[in-house]
């Protein structure tokens, strides 16, 4: 019998030898297309604005079914889509920020889409504004400080990064990994920019500093925040830690701690002049998927205003759309600076060194 | 010849199950990284935390091993000797943390560890490691002790089922007159020399055994050392983490090489360990006679104090996480007044599917479908593999015997990052459209829960006495009425428990680490939990939400484990 089941098993393999090892790595971008259905996949990580009753209203109103593959982050979007390439199993990315795009483009996997967009601020246009990717929030990633515990230790707000190596900042700040993190990525980057404007270090060596200094390197924004960082909601769940004093959030974290706080924060987003980042997170189409019109019917559904306007209290991000703003309520706005100088760094460059940088950044924290 | 026709295609559709994804992916990211699996693990130390999680994953996962023997045994022989009331529901009490989704167990500890929690107000910090702890971390000299203990206290609660499953039947199903003849011989009149020259010869195999299992499950941890110990790493969670960029050519070939070299060298690891327990379980089988387990519990009586209140507080052991989840479920903190209240918000707001893709009832509905659909699968599968090893036994060739053994538990030895990889690229080459079929979870599922359900039936086909087929060839009985009217009904309580725990299994498999994982018509309890788990937690519901149906879930689990056990005979020892 084992005989028998060898001989099935090979038999069974056979027909699968010709399907290893002929894989290609790059050419040139040839836009593919797949049959319409009436159904929509969009590949994502957890978009906390699509709840069941969204996503069943445009159900009801386009006919379109949703079926979502759900990665950790924006890295993770990114992976599947380069790993299926060859096959793209979703029609719509959803959340690949503008430190991945450019990636996603030079690799051929998105394809223009066909929606009629309404009036899009500027802001959230000016990283990229071509028709293979649409914004559809964004938000300033900075340093967040709990201030209460500064307070209590006669420690002012730190207005320089390199202040952070210093002895009192020693095991007090907690940055999530940049090779693993979407946020992460984003300050890393904005760090780059920030001590080639100083030219007296560059920021690698600043990071090496942080690493000696007992800085606390986590694989995701969550680990940073909820179990490390003090300032903020964090410290209401099981297993907080609260070692640190500092972290990467984005600028506007404060206001939504205050939002659900009843206008009570002692989390401070820091505006230091070129260590913040404009994160913008793009909705595109994927190269070889089908369903171009369920695609530009969603993305047009995205950008409506009753959806986009309420990125605020139900994404915590910026709406894209222009003449929108964060809510006044419960200090939401008033907690929520909008860095004065964020980084300029070119998506172009982001695409061209961010291997380099990472490898630069785990060599000098010797972190993941 | 039919019938053996008939038995190869499960087997060997099984072994392709798990021949197949694992040889794309080793295909893939031996093109990706331009090296052999073998020399990819001497590259493991070119990885920043490479080193460090290979010597924690060693030295974890022996100690927690060990650490579990030595609270597990005890318990183990408190259930074999003695009359217990509501025995089943003890012994599924204690099984219930092994297939608790590790998400929800990690929560259910924090819960326990936190500051104000049950072990804080005893004076043990495991979190912040001050007072105690703090002053035994210094002394030890070891970082993050506090956070290693907890971890290691983590693998305990999660496999004691593991020592209890082993060891128990063994203990309850012993012949009393064995003891009671060796302890009128001169070295049998101390307790120590007992235990020496009786006890162990007796359990040694059977205790051997649930330690390498603890030690497997332990080496391949990664929820709990995420969430306990955030600062360490095991290969599977370096691999876990890191894995989502792995296998694609000209970007990030350092994570390819992790993985090639971190799966190799733990897919051997654990398939040495896997072929050492097979080797045991198989001479335990032929060892000794054994008696019912009423016989003997009947003979040793009732319980003293001592072994009430040792079962008393592993029961509580058991459960104090899971009580503390139902409660996390309706205790809501008030962010605007600093304080918490007491409240159904968070069941109500799970039930309407408020915030998730899916609904508690249809995430339910889902789970029930891919449980059951997983029950036929690898009970069907797990079989016939069975048979098959039985045959070879049979049929005196034990190595390959051993060899379609060790293979047949291979899916437990093969890391979650390797096979996600493997069924991804395996079904994007050979049949796309399987991606968006309904029942594609089953699969994983399956691959998961036939090991067990092997590890279940094959002792139970070696202990069926050979008399009975011969009687029914006799009698002039077919193949198919002997397997009928003979083997099916001697087989029925092991069955039972091998449905039980498929579905149990699959009730609690996450699997997000096995297949593109998709979300909306396909959630199940499991991935709904995570999807709650994994947002941020601004809103004072999340979390209690998460814990409600992290609630519905165990409850489901645990009435399989109610049922299972009212069938579950103690012969032998196994899982």
């Amino acid at each position: 019998m084992i005989r028998c089941s060898l001989i099935l098993s090979v038999l069974l393999f056979a027909p699968l030898s010709g399907c290893l090892s002929q894989y290609t790595i790059a050419d040139e971008c040839v836009i593919r297309t797949s049959a319409d259905d009436k159904t929509l996949t969009i590949v994502t990580y957890d978009i906390i604005a699509l709840s069941d009753e969204v996503l069943q209203e445009f159900t009801n109103s386009t006919g379109y079914q949703i079926e979502m593959i759900r990665t950790d982050d924006a890295g993770g979007i990114l992976e599947q889509l380069l790993l299926t390439k060859e096959a793209p199993q979703a029609d719509l990315a959803l959340g690949l920020d503008n430190t991945y795009l450019q990636t996603a483009l030079e690799n051929c996997l998105l394809a223009p889409h066909s929606a009629s967009l309404p009036n899009i601020n500027p802001q959230a246009l000016a990283p990229y504004s071509g028709d293979m990717a649409v914004p559809f929030d964004h938000g300033y990633v900075c340093l967040n400080v709990d201030t209460q515990a500064l307070e209590e230790n006669n420690m002012t707000v730190p207005t320089t990064l390199e202040e952070l190596t210093g002895e009192q900042w020693k095991g007090k700040t907690a940055f999530p990994s940049p090779t693993t993190s979407s946020p992460g990525r984003a300050f890393m980057t904005a760090t780059i920019d920030y001590f080639e404007r100083q030219n007296e270090m560059n920021a690698m060596e600043w990071w090496e500093d942080m690493a000696e200094n007992d800085a606390i390197f986590t694989t995701g924004w969550s680990e940073a925040y909820e179990i490390h960082y003090s300032g903020g909601y964090g410290v209401w769940e099981e297993g907080h830690i609260g070692d640190a004093w500092l972290t990467v959030s984005y600028c506007h974290s404060p206001g939504v701690e205050a939002f659900f706080g009843g206008n009570s924060t002692i989390s401070q987003a820091i505006d230091i002049d070129y260590a913040s980042f404009h994160q913008v997170e793009y909705a595109a189409k994927v190269n070889g998927g089908g369903s171009a019109s369920a695609v530009d019917a969603f993305i047009a559904f995205l950008l409506s205003d009753q959806i986009n306007s309420n990125m605020p209290e139900n994404n915590y991000m910026y709406s894209v759309l222009e003449g929108q703003d964060l809510p006044e309520t419960d200090g939401y706005r008033h907690h929520s600076p909008v860095p004065s100088l964020p980084s300029e760094i070119s998506t172009e460059r982001i695409d061209e060194e961010m291997e380099d940088w990472l490898m630069d950044w785990r060599q000098a924290t010797r972190a993941l | 010849m039919k019938a053996t026709l008939g038995r190869s295609v499960p087997v060997a559709l099984y072994l392709s199950m798990i021949l197949v994804p694992l040889l794309f992916a080793v295909d893939r990211l031996v093109f990706v990284t331009g090296m052999n699996p073998f020399q990819a693990i001497l590259h493991l130390d070119e990885h920043p935390l490479g080193t460090d999680a290979i010597t924690f994953t060693f030295a974890q996962a022996i100690l927690s091993a060990l650490l579990t023997l030595i609270l597990g045994l005890p318990i183990a022989w408190w259930l074999g000797r003695y009359e217990w009331k509501r025995i089943g529901i003890i012994r599924a009490a204690l099984t219930l943390p092994f297939v608790t989704p590790t998400v929800v167990a990690a929560m259910g500890f924090l819960a326990l560890i936190k500051e104000g929690g049950l072990l804080y107000s005893m004076g043990i910090d495991l979190r912040h490691e001050t007072g105690l702890i703090g002053e035994l971390s210094s002394m030890i000299g070891i970082e993050y002790s506090g956070h290693i203990i907890a971890l290691l206290l983590a693998h305990v609660w999660f496999n004691l089922a593991l020592v209890i499953r082993f060891v128990e039947p063994k203990i309850s199903t012993l012949p009393p007159r064995y003891e009671d003849a060796f302890r009128m011989l001169p070295a049998g009149h101390s307790r120590w020399n007992r235990a020496l020259y009786f006890w162990w010869p007796m359990l040694k195999t059977s205790i051997l055994s649930a330690f390498v299992f603890t030690f497997i499950f332990s080496f391949t941890s990664f929820a709990l050392v995420r969430w306990l110990a955030p600062n360490m790493w095991t290969l599977e969670a370096l691999m876990a983490v890191e894995g989502g960029a792995a296998g694609i050519p000209g970007y990030r070939v350092d994570v390819s090489q992790l993985v090639l070299g971190g799966a190799t060298l733990q897919g051997l690891v654990l398939l040495g360990a896997l072929a050492l327990a097979g080797r045991w379980q198989r001479q335990q089988s032929n060892e000794i006679e054994l008696v019912s387990e009423g016989y003997l519990r009947g003979y040793t009586g009732t319980p003293g104090k001592g072994a009430r209140l040792g079962i008393f507080a592993a029961t509580v052991f058991a459960l104090a996480p899971l009580v503390l989840m139902v409660f996390s479920s309706i205790r809501i903190r008030d962010r605007t007044s600093d304080s918490y209240r007491w409240s159904f918000d968070a069941w109500d707001r799970a039930f309407k599917g408020d915030l998730t893709y899916a609904s508690v009832p249809e995430a339910l509905t889902n789970s029930l479908a891919y449980a059951f659909g997983c029950l036929v699968l690898s009970c069907l599968l797990g079989f016939f593999v069975a048979q098959t090893i039985h045959a070879l036994e049979e049929q005196n060739k034990t190595r390959l015997a051993q060899f379609v053994d060790v293979l047949s538990m291979l899916p437990l030895a093969l890391s979650g990052v390797m096979v996600g990889l493997g069924v991804l690229l395996g079904i994007l080459k050979i049949w796309p459209v399987m991606f968006s079929w309904y029942a594609l979870p089953i699969l994983p599922h399956a691959m998961l829960t036939t090991p067990f359900v092997v590890r279940l039936l094959l002792p139970a086909m070696r202990e069926i006495d050979s008399d009975y087929d011969d009687a029914g060839r006799i009698l002039g009985y077919s193949a198919y009425q002997r397997f009928v009217r003979i083997k099916l009904p001697l087989l029925k309580p092991q069955l039972v428990v091998a449905a039980a725990l498929s579905m149990a299994f699959s009730l609690g498999e996450f699997g997000a680490s096995w297949i593109l994982l998709r979300s909306g018509a396909w959630d199940t309890l499991p991935v709904l939990v995570d999807q709650v788990m994994s947002r941020p937690k601004y809103f004072e519901l999340v979390e209690p939400i998460a814990m409600a149906i992290a609630t519905v879930l165990m409850c489901m689990t645990f009435l399989l484990f109610v049922i299972a056990e009212r069938f579950r005979t103690h012969q032998g020892g196994g899982f």
